[in-house]
């Protein structure tokens, strides 16, 4: 029986330690899982002292068994508010609930902050309550949250700056997406063609733009994803604007990483511009056709030229040949229409007398042409020169002393003028040819006297002379009182052949006057004033005059 | 006779016979000159003496330039009244002839020849 008891016995506590075994196995299992874990887990009572803690504990909030277990559970929030807040939480849920998903900042024990995400969940024992709860470090993940919000909010910034700067941009702007949709653009691109935002975005070309030209911008853009940039000239008709407007598109591909992402373009307006280059085409070949009609004209000139040298040097030669008879043919009809005007009284008299006249007009046309070929043939070669013109002014006045003498007494700045007089009384230096000017002097002074003879009375004549300076200029006037010129002379009184006088001087017309002072850069006028002529010959000064 | 005015004596020197011709008929037609006619300046130098009152001179002449012969004839007689016929000239030739010491200067074809006569006058005068 004993034995039997004892077996039996034996037999219990065999199973007593087998059921010990796996007891201890099951609590090592649970020791190793609840301490193997990056979780930490804390046992709080009912008044929210810690009361266990598992290894995991340690390392994360730094303190050893024996602190952990008699620590506030309090002590581990950053503050007293967000602990506060988790009591509240904590306080709101029922028995057997859990809570979780919340995140805390959390407090170690060398005063480190990390986020951590908590679950909790209460339980009773031996009548008492508790709770467990689970911390688990998230530092990383809400610093990587935060980064990843830091950096959309910066984004976010730079798309609204970007957005800003096209705002600011004057030139039309858009974007596409890779499959061709407007997916931004700015307000000048919107007044450009007249329509809103809201009409271009997530449109395609062909929903906004008429066929034609959407037509050629789909397939331009079809070939963006092979190509890195674009630009074409588009010339259109504005929707809503009534001009013709010419403008330049520039696309540019986006590509994200190596993909192709879209496009942006850029309108830019070249109405004017090209308005500015075929005016400046028109310029251009306004210009090169003017200079080759100017070269052609020079040449014409020189040719023109060439052939006046030539002619000039015959007709001083036929002018020659042809005076000394002309000179006895005139001399000798004078003779002999005197002799006719001897003869009595008769209509042969009177017929002969009508007919020399015809013929004495034509000699005397002859005579003026010839003196015109003449003075024109002699262009002088003459080379210019510092000349005090008042020193011409003198010699012309001496050369035509003998005549005028007869005729009046010249005024010469107010003073009666005097062959004794010098030469260099006065100085006015011009850059001249000295001799003809001196011609100018004679002609315009043998006009004068020309016409001052009319004048019956020699005290009533009157011939003025007067220099003066005037903005770098040189001016010599010289006026009569013989009666002016007559209005329908005076418009052509320096064209050829306009002289009516028959000059017992030299006789050489004021057309030769007039082509000289230009010549010499200076110019001649004749106007009427008081009961006179007045011929006004400016010469620019040298700079030391 | 004898209170009539004193005939100015003219020596002409031209090239051109014609040309003398011509104004030795109208001056003696005129009245009061007498003529010699020259058709080469060396006779007229040979010729002209302080008698003669003036002289008219063709300023181109194939023999001899005239304003040579002018200078010739100043030297050779100072006081006499020279007028240079000028049928084709340039202005420096008549400055050259007037400060050569001719009087006065006519241009040919003379416009009259009353005028050549008025210019004979106006010489004897001055």
């Amino acid at each position: 029986m004993k034995e039997t008891s004892s077996e039996k016995l034996l037999q219990k506590l065999a199973l007593l330690e087998a059921e010990n075994k796996a007891l201890k196995h099951v609590v090592n299992k649970a020791n190793v899982y609840i301490n193997s874990t990056d979780t930490s887990y804390v046992i709080v009572d009912s008044s929210q002292d810690n009361v266990d803690v598992n290894e995991t504990f340690f390392s994360l909030f730094g303190y050893t068994k024996e602190e952990a277990v008699t620590l506030h559970f309090s002590k581990l929030f950053t503050t007293p508010q967000l602990y506060h807040s988790w009591w509240k939480t904590h306080h709101n849920f029922h028995h057997n609930d859990s809570v979780g998903n919340f995140e805390y900042r959390f407090l170690t024990k060398d005063r480190r902050i990390f986020w951590a995400e908590v679950f909790g969940k209460r339980f009773e024992e031996n009548g008492e309550e508790f709770s467990v709860w689970s911390i688990r470090d998230i530092s990383l993940r809400v610093h990587a949250r935060n980064t990843i919000k830091n950096l959309n909010q910066k984004l976010q910034k730079q798309f609204e700056e970007i957005q800003d700067i096209l705002e600011i941009i004057p030139m039309p702007i858009y974007i596409k997406d890779k499959k061709f949709r407007y997916i931004g653009c700015n307000g000048a691109f919107c007044n450009f063609f007249g329509l809103t935002k809201s009409m271009i975005l997530g449109k395609k070309v062909y929903d906004i733009f008429p066929e034609a030209l959407a037509s050629i911008n789909q397939q331009k853009d079809e070939d963006m994803p092979f190509v890195p940039y674009q630009t074409y000239k588009v010339n259109l008709k504005v929707l809503f604007q009534k001009e013709n407007v010419t403008f330049e598109l520039h696309k540019k591909r986006i590509l994200r990483d190596n993909e192709f992402e879209g496009i942006v373009g850029v309108l830019i307006d070249v109405t004017e511009k090209e308005k500015q280059e075929k005016y400046l085409q028109k310029r251009i070949e306004e210009e090169v056709d003017k200079n080759l009609k100017i070269i052609s004209a020079h040449q014409e000139e020189m040719i023109r030229n060439t052939k006046f040298t030539s002619i000039g040097k015959m007709a001083a030669g036929i002018t020659h040949e042809i005076n000394t008879p002309l000179t006895y043919v005139k001399g000798n009809f004078e003779m002999l229409v005197e002799d006719i005007g001897t003869l009595p009284s008769s209509d042969l008299r009177t017929t002969m007398l009508n007919d020399a006249q015809v013929i004495q007009d034509g000699l005397d046309r002859i005579a003026n042409i010839i003196e015109t070929m003449r003075e024109v043939s002699q262009k002088s070669s003459e080379q210019t020169e510092k000349i005090n013109i008042y020193e011409t002014l003198i010699s012309a006045l001496i050369l035509s002393y003998n005549r005028s003498k007869q005729v009046v007494k010249i005024s010469l700045n107010g003073v009666i003028f005097d062959p004794s007089v010098s030469k260099n009384a006065l100085t006015f230096w011009c850059n001249v040819q000295k001799q003809r000017i001196e011609q100018v002097w004679i002609i315009i002074l043998n006009n004068a006297l020309d016409e001052l003879v009319k004048i019956e009375s020699f005290e009533k004549r009157s011939l003025l002379i007067e220099t003066t300076i005037k903005r770098k200029q040189l001016i010599v006037r010289i006026s009569d009182n013989a009666g002016g010129i007559a209005h329908d002379i005076l418009p052509r009184i320096f064209e050829p052949f306009e002289s009516t006088k028959m000059s017992s001087g030299i006789g050489i017309g004021l057309n030769i006057a007039h082509s000289i002072i230009e010549q010499n850069d200076g110019t001649i006028i004749a106007y009427n004033s008081g009961d006179g002529a007045v011929f006004e010959v400016s010469l620019p000064l040298l700079a030391q005059s | 006779m004898s209170t009539a005015k004193k005939v100015i004596k003219v020596a002409i020197v031209d090239d051109e016979q014609d040309i003398l011709d011509m104004i030795d008929k109208y001056l003696k037609r005129s009245g009061g000159f007498d003529v010699t006619l020259f058709n080469n300046p060396q006779t007229a130098l040979s010729r002209i003496d302080k008698s003669y009152d003036v002289v008219l001179l063709d300023i181109m002449m194939p023999q001899m330039n005239g304003l040579d012969a002018l200078k010739a004839l100043k030297e050779k007689q100072s006081a006499v009244k020279v007028i240079m016929m000028t049928a084709y000239s340039t202005l420096d030739k008549v400055l050259q002839s007037h400060r050569e010491g001719a009087t006065h200067y006519i241009m040919k074809p003379f416009s009259s020849l009353k005028i050549l006569e008025d210019k004979i006058y106006e010489v004897i005068k001055s």
